[in-house]
């Protein structure tokens, strides 16, 4: 099971559902709902208490048959502890948990779905965060996953709960729904014609966050943007959802806009721009993971706008996995390499997916 | 050096206090002192007791609750959580909270500030079903009026008549809970 997670570069939530050639299908790459909890009586894991810590391992080894009761997937649990740090690393760089959990600490473990649709964290800030992933634009289909594992897992442990708060977390900007609500999202041709920044502006004074890649203080890495709410009081966890999705089918708008405008304006620059980066993935012989991401995002865009021949739908998502270093490090079967013996065996794990 | 308060005894007893960061020194003699000390609401100020040799006469405990009370040192004393010890200036610099309790033993700093970061202090989520049944029914009314204001402005009457009626029976059974 977890060489499976560690070994298959796209996890079944970032895999596209949509037909190929529809001009919004991979502007939407996923949605993630995550709810934090924490368990009654219980020090927070920040207190660094070894019997807490301990309790909450113990308590979440146990729901592991309440969970497959729930949902109908196997679950497993896997001891962060046991891992090596490349390891890791490959399962924050697949966002099945968080870059602050990618540090060693006691305790923490990370249960899986067998088809890593949830991904529940435990012992990282709070005691436990349920995720629930989706392909596209599917909020409502991850809350509901992440409510069903949340039912099942209360009714083996008591939450911290208050009538006043919510759920109450370790930190007070997550107290109540304990609700993020995030989409990624592959906006290449706002990032093209400069108009993302103001958007993101926009977005953030609606009090949603923006992030990078790998969230929070992340870059934009290959124009791919996490947009995520941030109130969690006063709010219910439909309303949120419902209000983010708003926000999402307008950037997604704009992108399409963005795209069209692409079309009307120079187009055979653009073409020229896709296609040289085609051309560099084809034969580069080295590629550093940035390059690599930022000439993917324009190649993926080519793909979308009928610009380069269509490649399998999930080339852009999958390459973004695979040549991040650690996943590529377990790819090449050498747990340490050194940046050009890496540059060079990312520009050939490119070709050979491109060639396929 | 004669005791500040009784001008007789010999002071045996020195303290040290800053206030705001003004300066004060007090000199006592034992009699003034414990007198002193059960003023301070009876702490024991002076009252060593069986743990004076102990190990723990070094300790910040025996410091803190024995000789100097924190009533005579700091005089806005923080509180503590009693479920795992943190004090409030301990969230300040962390900015997490230690357990469930401190957000009933921090309450008064809690609400404005979650009011400040949240922009609300109304909880509107799910609610666990264990335990707390009366809350979670109250919250239920509360979804199903404003589902029927909806409903009523949006000329729905059936609908309306629907959530009316659940209403209704939802809050009999809230009444025959509160018996």
């Amino acid at each position: 099971m977890l060489d499976k997670i560690l070994d298959e570069p796209l996890s079944g939530w970032l895999k596209s559902s949509d037909p190929l050639g529809k001009m919004d299908s991979h502007i939407v790459l996923s949605s993630r709902i995550r709810l934090a909890r924490n368990f009654k009586g219980l020090q927070f894991t920040n207190r660094n208490n070894e019997e807490s810590l301990k309790k909450v391992d113990t308590m979440m080894r146990g729901v592991l048959g309440t969970l497959k009761a729930a949902d109908g997937r196997d679950y497993s649990n896997i001891s962060l502890d046991k891992l090596s740090d490349t390891e890791r690393e490959i399962l924050v760089e697949k966002h099945l948990m968080s870059p602050q959990m990618g540090q060693k600490a006691m305790y923490r473990s990370l249960i899986v779905a067998n088809d890593a649709s949830v991904a529940i964290m435990v012992n990282e800030e709070d005691h436990i965060r349920i995720q629930a992933m989706e392909p596209g634009l599917k909020l409502k289909e991850a809350l509901e996953h992440a409510f069903l594992i949340d039912d099942a897992i209360e009714s083996k442990c008591d939450y911290a709960f208050s009538e006043r708060y919510g759920y109450l977390t370790a930190c007070p900007t997550n107290v109540g729904t304990g609700l993020r609500a995030s989409v990624m999202l592959h906006l290449p041709a706002l990032a093209m014609t400069g108009r993302i920044n103001r958007l993101v502006r926009n977005i953030t004074q609606l009090g949603y966050s923006v992030r990078g890649l790998y969230g929070e203080g992340s870059q934009a890495l290959g124009n791919i943007y996490q947009i995520s709410n941030q109130v969690t009081m006063g709010i219910s966890e439909e309303d949120t959802i419902q209000q983010i999705q708003k926000v999402i089918e307008k950037l997604v708008q704009e992108e399409v806009k963005a795209r069209e405008a692409i079309k009307s304006n120079d187009f055979e620059a653009f073409e020229d721009r896709v296609w040289r980066a085609f051309g560099t993935l084809q034969y580069a012989r080295r590629l550093s993971g940035e390059e690599a991401l930022s000439l993917l995002s324009d190649v993926q865009l080519g793909m979308d706008m009928g610009v380069l021949p269509q490649h399998s739908a999930d080339v852009f998502s999958e390459l973004v996995v695979t040549t991040r270093p650690n996943f590529l490090s377990k790819y090449a079967g050498k747990e340490s390499m050194t940046a050009p013996e890496r540059d060079s065996y990312r520009a050939k794990v490119v070709r050979d997916r491109l060639a396929r | 050096m004669l005791c500040d308060n009784c001008k007789k005894n010999e002071a045996t007893v020195h303290m040290t206090r800053v206030v705001n960061g003004k300066k004060s020194e007090r000199h006592l003699c034992n009699a003034c002192a414990k007198q002193q000390g059960e003023d301070f609401g009876g702490q024991g100020f002076m009252n060593f007791g069986p743990s004076l040799w102990d190990n723990d006469f070094f300790t910040n405990d025996f410091f803190t609750n024995s000789l100097y009370p924190d009533s005579l040192l700091n005089p806005r004393q923080e509180t503590r959580c009693s479920q795992c010890g943190m004090t409030f200036s301990d969230f300040n610099q962390t900015g997490k909270f230690g357990c469930d309790h401190c957000y009933e033993a921090f309450e008064a700093q809690i609400a404005p500030l979650v009011r400040r970061l949240q922009g609300s202090l109304n909880y509107e989520g799910r609610v666990p079903s264990r335990g707390t049944g009366v809350f979670k029914t109250k919250h239920q009314i509360k979804r199903l009026r404003q589902e029927l204001d909806k409903a009523v402005k949006a000329e729905q009457f059936e609908e309306a008549v629907r959530l009316r009626d659940e209403i209704k029976s939802l809050e009999q059974s809230l009444g025959n809970t509160d018996k």
